[in-house]
């Protein structure tokens, strides 16, 4: 990198700094643990985060339609299927 | 009153998190407000937008009071104003008034420019990018608890969540007051304070910088609510069938689907804002400045190639999505997304890193200017995406077309090596005479 700034010697950092940096770790291990599990939700058919997993039907709306008179269908099967 | 530059850094994220949080409670409910009043779509539609329809103008206003009357009094009377307004609409009954009560409630979004201003007062030139950072950074995820928690604590009872916010916001505003000090010396505060008139209002409106840093604000926090509002609706047309693959075959599972998608672009635009001030930091300490063009010997520099540096990836990932969306791999146009998040945060962190340094005696003005005016660009950008049939060209427009001429101007703007801030549109004495 150019260093050409000559901006004067760095200040030391007072003791709040490193909690500070500290904190800002834990917010992107958060950002990253949530988008992770909601990605790997969704990208498995499942709800994805706030985590509707109960709520997806696997089935179009006029099938929903057609069974909910006779079976509930918002059981979501482990492996996705495709749409037919 | 004896107090820290941390605690007051707590006051006002805890604040700007509250304010966020009954920014966005309306939008968190308005399935349960819809089926209450049996909404049509169109005043659905028109409900979610209000909570945008104050932030320009308001947040200009809130920055100027900031400066005038000091930021704990600001931060504490838009507190106590929305909290108010939200216990009052916790008992109407009738829409209409709701709609305006949650209108106004919807003010406490400009509070943004405050907390800015406010911790720009306490916090030293070499710690201001992880100060601002965090404050921004935490107080917006405010917008994704509330889309995540609320609904999940009150059920379909809004009543019961607006009469709580707004009773805590009350119980905040008080301790902010009780707390809260303007500035970490009376001499700050006194220059400041002089510094809140329309000239020199005028003079930092009419900066180069000032205008540069507006539109790389434009560039982030106006692509990041743009994008809120699009990326649903953009994977649910775009990514239908991938989409109907996965197993979201209702009309119900493909929304959830494509609103995860979308939201993870919001999420790590947040949450990754604090660690875009950390590098806004590191650069300054390292003394980093590799960019041609850009000054390379005012104190601030390598902030400024940081930002540099942000705008360019955050044009790079956009032309990427489009790319990412021309493959058709929904896979691919996730990642991208995601990386897209993390450049919009180096974006947003990386602004207000520079704005109180480079308008020290005018940190409410320029943060309201910034942060208010870049808004507007969040309706610009959905409008671009859907003018062309072809779905995943939208992104490659706005760069081209948009962000280019942004970041060449960004980088004219900042070439100056000695006081970029006298350079502007009008000129001194037209713009303020002492400034």
């Amino acid at each position: 990198m150019n260093a050409a700034c000559p901006s004067p010697a760095p200040v030391p950092h007072e003791p709040w700094y490193k909690y500070g940096v500290a904190f800002l770790l834990i917010e992107m291990a958060f950002a990253i643990a949530v988008c992770g599990y909601s990605l790997y939700m969704t990208f498995h058919g499942y709800g994805g985060f706030p985590g509707k997993h109960q709520g997806v039907s696997t089935h179009t709306d006029a099938q929903h339609r057609e069974r909910s008179f006779t079976q509930p269908v918002y059981a979501r099967p482990h492996s996705a299927q495709p749409y037919q | 009153m004896k107090t820290h530059k941390v605690e007051q850094l707590i006051l006002a994220t805890l604040g700007f998190f509250w304010c966020f949080l009954m920014w966005f409670s309306t939008a968190a409910f308005s399935p349960s407000i819809a089926a209450h009043y049996r909404l049509s779509i169109q005043a659905l539609g028109l409900l979610a937008s209000s909570a945008i329809w104050m932030a320009p103008v308001g947040r200009i206003i809130a920055g100027w009071a900031s400066d005038r009357f000091g930021a704990p009094r600001t931060f504490a009377f838009i507190l106590a104003g929305c909290g108010l307004i939200s216990v009052a609409s916790a008992y109407t009954s009738d829409y209409r008034l709701l709609f305006m009560e949650r209108t106004i409630v919807a003010i406490a979004g400009v509070s943004f420019v405050v907390g800015i201003q406010h911790v720009a007062q306490w916090f030293d030139a070499n710690e201001i990018g992880t100060a601002e950072g965090l404050y921004a950074g935490t107080g917006n995820v405010g917008a994704g608890i509330g889309a995540l928690v609320l609904p999940r604590i009150f059920g379909t009872n809004y009543h019961g969540a607006f009469l709580w916010l707004g009773t805590i916001a009350i119980g905040i505003a008080a301790w902010y007051l009780v707390r809260g000090s303007a500035a970490k010396s009376a001499q700050q505060r006194k220059l400041v304070r002089e510094r809140s008139n329309i000239r020199d209002t005028v003079f930092v409106w009419s900066r180069y910088i000032a205008i540069a840093l507006m539109l790389a604000y434009a560039m982030s926090f106006g692509l990041e609510i743009a994008m809120n509002a699009w990326l649903p609706g953009y994977f649910t047309r775009g990514f239908h069938d991938a989409i109907l693959a996965l197993g979201f075959t209702s009309v119900a599972g493909v929304q959830i689907a494509a609103g995860t998608f979308a939201a993870v672009q919001s999420f790590t635009a947040s949450l990754f804002r604090p660690f875009s001030g950390f590098m806004s930091d590191l650069f300054q300490r390292r003394k980093w400045a590799p960019l041609p063009f850009i000054a390379k010997s005012l104190p601030y520099a390598p902030r400024l190639h940081w930002l540099g540096i942000s705008l360019v990836l955050i044009t790079l990932s956009m032309v990427g999505l489009t790319i990412a969306g021309q493959t058709g791999s929904l896979h691919l146009s996730v990642g991208v997304l995601v990386v897209m998040g993390v450049f919009i945060s180096c974006g947003t962190g990386g602004t207000f890193a520079l704005v109180p340094l480079l308008f020290p005696d005018r940190p409410g003005a320029a943060a309201g200017f910034v942060g208010g005016v870049s808004t507007a660009a969040a309706i610009v950008y959905p409008l671009v995406f859907s003018t062309n049939s072809h779905i995943h060209m939208g992104y490659m427009r706005v760069a081209l077309y948009i962000f280019v001429p942004f970041v060449l101007f960004y980088f004219w703007a900042a070439r100056y090596e000695l006081q970029p801030e006298e350079h502007g549109l009008l000129s001194r004495a037209l713009a303020a005479e002492d400034a």
